[in-house]
């Protein structure tokens, strides 16, 4: 079970985070930030002459004192963000120090706290190799509690089946959003076709790739049985420098695809490692990658 | 490269042995991994994984790998040729009698160590040197060695002895030794008493004579006594007397018999003349004969002015004959003068010592350990022999006629009605063969000589034989040869003599003429002694055993013999710089270096992070 733990001097660094969206959504409640449209926010964004039905609060007198001509003033759409915190919890992230799946739920904390104080709705989601528990997207500073409740009861156990659990979330989810997937991507069955799927219904998709760093480079020489934790799979085997060689290969290929798919795809990608500092990774390197201003 | 003992390399079996323990490593760990996902990929792509893992490259491995082959190697005598610069060089010391003469202060021998010790000082020091003793037997002193000290401190242990020497058969082996028969020199210190045929000598041989004044001598050349043949208590004696001064010399001739001077004669010899004495004496008891010269005024060697003998009787034989009843055995022995005969029926091991000769005749005997002793037709108990049926009418088919017990037998009428059929005693000698196996054999183990006669004497017509009192005393003289042997207890000193000791003593004690004990342990018999090289009496047991004098007219000849050519008077001390090939022993070497390599595997084997320091290099990289 995870514990979210944050003092207060951290959290007042994060109010002066925001997620960054990429692409307009579909306006429900006003929000706090700018939206592509033109609304009825406060900040004035254009003119466009008026035509019938048009709201007369909106005409500018004074230019129609000069020009004589009607025209109405344009200002933005304050939207609000749907932010959906997908985790993974089977029973791969159970492993490192700290533990994926404790990394996982902090950084699913964070984020969404940061989300709900710009207003945002936050949502949050689990899965294995079913869709797990849900909390439904809210909004408003006091939902802080209820996300960090729903992340601390998260327990990693399971087998993974990552891509029917995104086909099987985003049928589920009429509304998209932002939709942000912290896991590790061990499933035999790939990932591709579950992040597709949210991609195909209008999400964006922010991918967190987890990893321990035993998985970088086996710890471990000699003679070994390996057991998979979540198939209860062994394999013997013999752990050599040439076969670590090889096992870095693979981990640099697997990287790779799935840089590729990310990149093709406009699906925002990042690796990070749960012995890297949380503070490190927020305030670095989402920022870097433009997830958090 | 010369590799001395290659047979250690078998212990490169061993290298299997360490190859085996890395083979059988414990049971394959149990590792947790969040996914074998790319396990599986890696075990398809790496097939032939498990093989050349069970040989891991590991640094243990090859450091244990080589701190044996450097072992094994260094048990093989690794030899490690290189040519230097080096002489070889033999010093020959003349220790016989004639570098005892006092012509040289203080004797000649003295005088040619020090010039010896002189010359060997001053040797360069690539110069390999060896020394031989030139006495009775040549001796090796020490070996080729370039250690100035010990070469000196061998030097001077070396002592002249009573004896003649055998100067060729020094050179010889001085020779011999040298590495090649060109390179080298063998430097002969000596007083040159002695013929040499120069001629026969090889080039590398320089002799260095001794720079002596005209020596005197006088010396006793001869001493024998035989027994008369009408009276064995009187003897003849012939004593002869040289003078080898350049002058004429007068001198005393004395003898002495015990303490009683039973003659006394003066007389003067010229300059290499020799006279002759002849004299008759009567001997009740064993004693000591002296004779003695004394020169006017003395002379310059005293070991040849003195001689012994020791006439008398010899001592009887106590010959034991354990037997029923044989009268052909018991008449032909008391018809010896020399044999005291004893008779019982039966005897048991501890009665058996005091016995020169025991015979069994159709007497099982006790376990017998050392002794003389003869079976008639019975078998000894602890020779653990298989005992077959008697063989009737076995046919006589082959005798040794030159063995001394069958000498002067003739056994081609003897008929033998029936024998033991015995196996043949493992190392005996077979006398006499037959049909039915061997009839009479010669058995001498340790302490124990047996003769084991395979039929009783009753069953053939031996006793009866003309050749069976021969075969008696035969058989008496060949267990103990002193008793009918009048010069027995007179030999030249350097000789050895063989010493019959009394039956049963596992122990016995010789004093020498300077009263110095020698002690031999575990004897055999009979005992070859062959420190003889003191002139005098030797006593066995407080008793008088024999006598050892020079008697040599060659040493005694002090003058010196040997031509010496103009450049040996002096030792050319200019040493021939020839390479020569020389042997280096790689072994202190490869041991340390295994000592070296074995202190890095223990370090590296309790700190082993001095080798593990890569890991995290790459999984830095990759995060």
């Amino acid at each position: 079970m995870a514990k979210i733990l944050f003092d207060s001097k951290f959290l007042h660094q994060l109010n002066s985070l925001k997620l960054v969206s990429k692409k307009a959504r579909k306006v429900f409640f006003q929000g706090d930030r700018r939206g592509g449209k033109p609304g009825s926010g406060l900040e004035f964004i254009d003119y466009r002459e008026y035509q019938i039905g048009d709201d007369y609060r909106y005409i500018d007198w004074h230019l129609f004192s000069r020009l004589e001509q009607l025209f109405v003033k344009l200002f933005t759409q304050e939207e609000n963000l749907r932010v959906h915190l997908i985790i993974d919890e089977s029973e791969s992230m159970s492993g490192g120090d700290p533990s994926k799946i404790d990394y996982a739920c902090q950084l699913a904390a964070v984020l969404g706290y940061i989300a709900l104080v710009n207003l945002d709705e936050v949502g949050s989601s689990t899965f294995s190799f079913q869709l797990g528990k849900t909390l439904p997207p809210r909004r408003g500073r006091s939902q802080v509690f209820n996300l960090f409740h729903f992340l601390e009861g998260i327990n990693a156990q399971g087998k993974t089946s990552f891509s029917f659990c995104l086909k099987e979330f985003s049928r589920r989810q009429r509304k998209a959003g932002m939709a942000v997937v912290l896991s590790d991507l061990l499933d035999p069955q790939g990932y591709e076709k579950g992040l597709l799927s949210l991609r195909s219904r209008g999400w964006e998709v922010c991918l967190l790739h987890i990893l321990e760093q035993s998985e970088l480079r086996p710890i471990e020489k000699g003679e070994v049985v390996l057991i998979d934790k979540e198939t209860h799979q062994r394999i013997e085997t013999i752990i050599d420098e040439v076969t670590c060689q090889r096992y870095e290969q693979e981990l640099r290929d697997f990287f790779q695809r799935v840089e590729s798919f990310c990149q093709h795809y406009e699906i925002n990608y990042l690796r990070v490692l749960t012995s890297l500092p949380l503070t490190s990774f927020i305030f670095q390197d989402l920022r870097k990658r433009q997830i958090l201003k | 490269m010369t590799i001395l003992n290659p047979s250690a390399f078998y212990l490169l079996l061993l290298l299997g042995v360490i190859l085996f323990f890395y083979l059988l490593k414990g049971r394959p760990r149990k590792v947790i991994v969040s996914s074998t996902l790319f396990w599986r990929r890696i075990r398809q792509a790496l097939p032939v994984q498990r093989i050349r893992w069970r040989l891991p490259p590991e640094l243990l491995l090859f450091l244990q790998i080589a701190i044996l082959t450097l072992l094994i190697m260094a048990l093989s005598q690794f030899l490690l040729s290189r040519k230097e610069k080096k002489e070889f060089m033999v010093v020959v010391m003349d220790t016989t009698a004639s570098m005892q003469a006092t012509d040289l202060i203080p004797n000649r021998l003295a005088v040619a160590k020090k010039r010896a010790e002189e010359f060997i000082k001053e040797l360069p020091k690539n110069t390999q040197l060896a020394l031989v003793q030139a006495g009775k037997r040549p001796q090796l002193i020490a070996n080729f060695s370039d250690e100035r000290s010990y070469l000196l401190i061998r030097l001077k242990a070396l002592a002249a002895a009573d004896v003649r020497g055998n100067e060729t058969a020094a050179l010889e082996l001085a020779s011999s030794i040298l590495p090649t028969q060109t390179q080298g020199r063998v430097i002969f210190f000596t007083d040159g008493a002695f013929e040499l045929d120069l001629d026969s000598l090889p080039q590398t041989v320089e002799l260095v004579p001794l720079n002596k004044k005209n020596s005197r001598n006088l010396a006793i050349t001869s001493f024998e006594l035989r027994p008369r043949t009408e009276d064995s208590q009187k003897y003849e004696l012939l004593v002869k007397v040289a003078n080898f001064s350049l002058q004429k010399e007068r001198f005393s001739l004395r003898l002495w018999l015990g303490q009683n001077l039973i003659f006394e004669s003066e007389s003067a010899l010229s300059s290499q003349e020799e006279k002759k004495y002849i004299h008759n004496l009567e001997v009740k008891q064993k004693t000591i004969l002296k004779a003695e010269i004394y020169p006017y005024p003395q002379d310059d060697l005293a070991i040849d002015n003195t001689a012994y003998a020791l006439p008398g009787f010899s001592e009887r034989l106590n010959v034991l004959l354990v037997s029923r009843g044989n009268l052909f055995l018991k008449a032909t022995l008391e018809s010896y003068p020399q044999v005291n005969l004893h008779q019982k029926q039966t005897i048991l091991s501890e009665e058996l010592s005091g016995y020169d000769l025991i015979i069994f005749d159709n007497i099982v005997p006790p376990p017998l350990k050392r002794g003389n002793i003869v079976c008639l037709g019975v078998l000894p108990p602890n020779l653990s022999l298989e005992e077959q049926d008697l063989q009737p009418n076995p046919i006589l088919t082959e005798w040794q006629i030159d063995h001394p017990l069958l000498r002067f037998v003739n056994l081609k009428n003897m008929n033998v009605r029936q024998s033991l059929g015995i196996e043949i005693l493992p190392e005996a000698d077979i006398l006499l063969r037959s049909s039915a196996g061997p009839l009479i054999q010669v058995w001498q183990s340790g302490g124990l000589r047996l003769l084991f006669i395979g039929f009783d004497l009753y069953y053939s017509d031996f006793p009866l034989q003309i050749g069976f009192p021969i075969f008696i005393f035969n058989l008496l003289q060949w267990f103990h040869p002193q008793v009918f042997d009048p010069t027995y207890s007179q030999i030249q000193t350097g000789e050895e003599f063989v010493i019959f000791p009394k039956a049963q003593k596992e122990e016995i004690t010789i004093v020498n003429p300077h009263n110095e004990i020698i002690t031999i342990e575990d004897r055999k018999d009979p005992l070859i002694f062959s420190e003889t090289t003191i002139a005098g009496v030797y006593t066995l047991d407080g008793k008088s055993l024999f006598a050892a004098n020079l008697l040599s007219a060659r040493e005694s000849n002090l003058l010196s013999r040997v031509t010496f050519s103009a450049a040996s008077t002096g030792v050319n001390r200019q040493v021939k710089n020839e390479y020569s090939e020389s042997k280096l022993s790689l072994s202190p070497l490869l041991i340390l270096l295994s000592c070296l390599l074995l202190s890095i595997e223990w370090y590296l084997y309790h700190f082993p992070a001095a080798i593990g320091k890569k890991k995290s290099k790459f999984s830095k990289r990759t995060a």
